[in-house]
């Protein structure tokens, strides 16, 4: 029932500069790509391409390897959920579900009781014959999912479908989507702004930015090997250490570290998660720190330390996520170390 | 070709928009032309078309006292429908059950045409009305209908667009008064500060433009001052009406001077309370 | 804010209808009684006799015409209105505000005599003129309905399988109905209870509701026969607006 979807050198203008600029990605059957980007970084755009609600200005759209260009919106078997639910006011909550099947032609009768399946899986068969005003914004947004999935769609699109609910509200919509996935394996092309969101429910994660693609992997890659400090950002990465590579070492404050082989020669960023250092007593680590600023984040705590003066001058600053509260305080002294694992860099 | 794209949507928008903007093209401007072309007798009903100013100039006493006392019905009533509306506005907005009773009752009064109303105002306000005889019949009851101060017809207009513009402000600001006025009642308002310093500079802008709408119906309306006012002198409408329907074919011209005039004196009205409340807009 | 405030304004509406009601109800009604010193059903006898009924059918198909010709093309316009670059849209909606700004009387006249003159049946001419007074109204409608309507709406429906015509069946129309409802009311109303229209291009052939109230209430001694017009003219819209509103009243119980 799922199908592959691709995009080969997708460019849309609208007038004034380019929202997409040669845009390729490719999703496997079954899997679950997230769009992951700013407001403006042109993500709905392609999401509204891949629906047929607008048309790129070139380049293809491609599903199983078939051109989609010419394919009218309701031809093409993609269902897309927007942010807002748009239940239709006139329909009741279950004809809200069996609407695509009334529209290939189903009696009433048979649209309904298949509908009624769906509701069943976004466990809201009780409130089938509600009107859709009177359902909360969680359950709203279930049925609106309940409708999309009803349609049997090849492709399932979901345009930042849960950034308007709670965050209680959001996992439970996470693990319904991890239910949706392992009972009907639907191919998901998933948009958000959310780095958590996209890691919880993506096999691979895209990062746009200003319509181009920085980079695509999977979960792990992109926050830990980012393509370039624009990925390391966009992924909350906060330490970016200026220095340069050299035999396969990033050479920096920080010391020699060794990095990914095929990193190329010359000045570059060692990235480093926050969540991959931490603080030890002073002179055990690579270097020292003074601590300029603790700040809680509920299980953890951001401490934020100045480098002591490195022997050639240079200074910086690092960030590293401690679990629990650390035994520090501001205007202390620490040591930070790196446990080992390789090293990356990324150019500037 | 996606380039091209805007510009056949806007086309096929205008194509749209053109059976309902040719017929008012057509009927408003062949009216007010050939309004124009009877006034100067170039389209006269039977004989020859011959140019003549009679009806603007020999005429224009007439006219000009007409339009005074179209001007002063029009200004009492609007001011009479204003207040009263913003009354019953602000009562269906701060009280919650009782509002809804009387913005049902207004909200019926709505589709009565004005010529029902004004007989209904003949009934209640003649000298033996309705009114007189609940008062007693006193000697000093006023005349109201047929009186020298057009009290019946000023009555019905302020009473029917009253509810209008009643209407258009609960329309307008329901939405926004209410978290407002519960602001202004946590920081100390009393309900009447917060009726005249909340809930009436909310509504002073639709306000005003009911008051400019009601202000140029009730210039051009005919029924209520036909039935409700005296034979003489007579208001713009009635005057165009009757020497209209005048059995004397060469009171056209002025039938159809006195029909501009009060087109023209309806646009001068509404040129200035959009001034006016550009002002207002400018002030605040 | 007292009770007793809202009592005066419950008068204010009210009060005005009271003679009305009481008239359709009276038999004999001497000067000086407060009430009609006897009743009877001669009002509502006078609504059925052949002359009214003709009345008002004549009426009813007035305002059905008005309604059924500036209802669709309200809605072509505000459809155009909401797509249209600025510049013409701004020119559409000026357009389609005019015809409020010209008193009916002045437009009635002028209309008529090309009317006269190019021999349209007077009732398509009244039609005609009506359709073009009742354009703003219905523009005004669907202009404010359009303004808060999502065209997401019709995104949705295409993905899930709705062609052009059934996204317009399925999804527009009944997203529009409310407002195509309270639009061909208005338009109605403007056609149903039209006086000067009728008076001045009708020349007497059409014989309206409103017309035959006209001659009532402008003579003396028909206060029985106004109030029966009068009522016979008020109630049918009121009926209509009580039906239109029934299926949100019924929503609101539910609720």
């Amino acid at each position: 029932m799922s199908s592959s979807l691709s995009f080969t050198k997708v460019s849309r203008n609208f007038g004034h500069g380019d929202v997409l600029r040669d845009i390729s990605l490719t999703v496997p059957q079954s899997a679950c790509v997230a769009l992951l980007g700013a407001s403006g970084s042109g993500k709905s755009t392609l999401l509204r391409i891949a629906a047929g609600l607008d048309a790129p200005s070139a380049g293809e759209v491609l599903v199983d390897g078939q051109d989609l260009s010419g394919v009218p919106a309701e031809e093409r078997g993609i269902a897309l959920v927007f942010q807002k639910p748009l239940l239709f006011p006139h329909l009741n909550v279950l004809d809200n579900v069996a609407f695509s099947a009334r529209m290939s032609g189903q009696s009433k009768r048979a649209s309904r009781s298949q509908a009624l399946a769906f509701l069943n899986l976004v466990q809201l068969a009780d409130f089938a014959h509600r009107a859709p005003g009177k359902l909360s914004g969680g359950q709203e947004q279930r049925v609106s999912l309940a409708r999309a999935l009803a349609r049997n769609p090849r492709i399932l699109l979901l345009d930042e479908p849960f950034s308007s609910l709670d965050s209680q509200l959001r996992e439970d919509m996470y693990a319904l989507v991890d239910d949706i996935r392992s009972q009907l394996a639907p191919t998901i092309v998933l948009v958000t702004h959310d780095r958590r969101e996209a890691s919880v429910l993506a096999d691979s994660i895209a990062v746009l930015d200003e319509g181009r693609i920085l980079q695509h992997g999977p979960v792990a890659q992109v926050h830990y090997k980012p393509a370039t400090l624009a990925v390391n950002r966009t992924l909350g990465g906060l330490n970016e250490i200026p220095g340069h590579v050299s035999q396969g070492c990033h050479v920096s404050p920080f010391g020699r570290i060794p990095v990914q082989p095929d990193a190329s020669e010359g000045p570059g960023f060692l990235v480093l998660r926050q969540e991959a250092l931490h603080l030890v007593p002073i002179d055990q680590g690579a270097v020292n720190g003074t601590v300029t600023d603790l700040k809680p984040m509920g299980a953890h705590t951001l401490v934020r330390l100045q480098l002591d003066t490195a022997t050639d001058g240079s200074t910086g600053s690092l960030a590293v996520e401690v679990v629990g509260a650390p035994d520090v305080h501001v205007g202390g002294v620490a040591g930070i170390s790196f446990n080992g694992a390789s090293g990356w860099t990324a150019p500037g | 070709m996606s380039e091209r794209l805007p510009e056949r949507a806007s086309r096929r928008a205008l194509l749209m928009a053109a059976p309902a903007v040719l017929p008012v093209i057509v009927v408003l401007a062949g009216a007010l032309f050939a309004g124009l072309l009877q006034s100067l007798g170039l389209m006269p009903f039977t004989g020859e078309p011959q140019l003549s100013f009679d009806a603007w100039t020999t005429g224009s006493g007439e006219i000009l006292q007409a339009a005074g006392i179209s001007l002063y019905i029009a200004a009492a009533s609007t001011t009479l429908s204003v207040v009263m509306g913003f009354m019953i506005a602000a009562y269906i907005l701060a009280m919650p059950i009782s509002g809804r009773v009387i913005a049902g009752l207004s909200a019926a009064t709505i589709p009565i045409p004005h010529l029902i109303a004004a007989g209904t105002f003949g009934l209640l306000l003649s000298d033996a009305g309705f009114l007189a005889r609940v008062l007693g019949m006193p000697e000093e009851f006023p005349t109201f209908v047929g009186g020298p101060w057009w009290g019946a017809a000023i009555l019905e207009y302020g009473w029917k667009e009253s509810a209008f513009v009643a209407l258009v402000v609960v329309g307008s600001i329901s939405r926004r008064v209410g978290d407002l006025c519960d602001a202004a009642s946590t920081l100390g308002a009393s309900p009447r500060q917060r009726i005249l310093n909340v809930v009436l500079p909310l509504a002073l802008p639709s306000l005003g433009i009911s008051a400019i709408i009601v202000f140029v119906y009730t210039l051009g309306s005919y029924e209520a001052v036909w039935l409700l006012g005296p034979i003489s002198p007579e208001p713009l409408p009635v005057r165009a009406v009757r020497l209209f329907g005048s059995v004397d074919l060469a009171a056209r011209p002025d039938a159809m001077a006195t029909a501009l005039a009060s087109v023209a004196v309806g646009v001068v009205a509404i040129l200035a309370g959009l001034l006016v409340l550009r002002r207002f807009k400018g002030l605040r | 804010m007292h009770l007793g405030f809202g009592v005066l304004l419950g008068a204010w509406i009210v009060l005005p209808l009271i003679p009305l009601m009481l008239w359709f109800v009276a038999g004999q009604w001497r000067a000086p009684d407060i009430l009609p010193g006897t009743y009877s059903a001669q009002g509502l006898i006078e609504l059925f006799s052949p002359q009214i009924q003709s009345a008002t059918a004549t009426s009813a198909a007035l305002g059905t015409s008005v309604a059924l010709v500036a209802t669709p093309l309200g809605l072509l316009a505000a459809l155009a209105i909401r797509r249209l670059p600025r510049t013409h849209s701004r020119f559409v909606e000026v357009v389609l505000l005019t015809p409020l700004a010209i008193p009916p009387f002045a437009l009635v006249m002028g209309a008529n005599v090309l009317l006269l003159r190019i021999y349209t049946p007077s009732f398509s001419a009244v039609v005609l003129v009506l359709a073009v007074a009742a354009l703003p109204y219905t523009t005004f409608m669907f202009r404010s309905a359009l303004a808060s309507y999502d065209d997401r709406f019709e995104e949705v429906a295409r993905t899930l399988g709705a062609n052009a015509r059934q996204t317009l069946a399925h999804v527009r129309l009944p997203l529009l109905a409310a407002a195509t409802a309270r639009a061909a009311f208005l338009a109605f109303l403007v056609g149903w209870g039209d006086y000067i229209a009728t008076l001045l291009i009708g020349g007497g052939q059409l014989r309206t509701l409103p017309l035959i109230l006209g001659s009532a209430a402008a003579g003396s001694g028909n206060e029985q026969l106004t109030a029966a017009l009068s009522l016979a003219v008020i109630g049918p819209p009121l009926v209509l607006l009580a039906a239109l509103s029934a299926p949100r009243l019924r929503e609101r119980i539910r609720r």
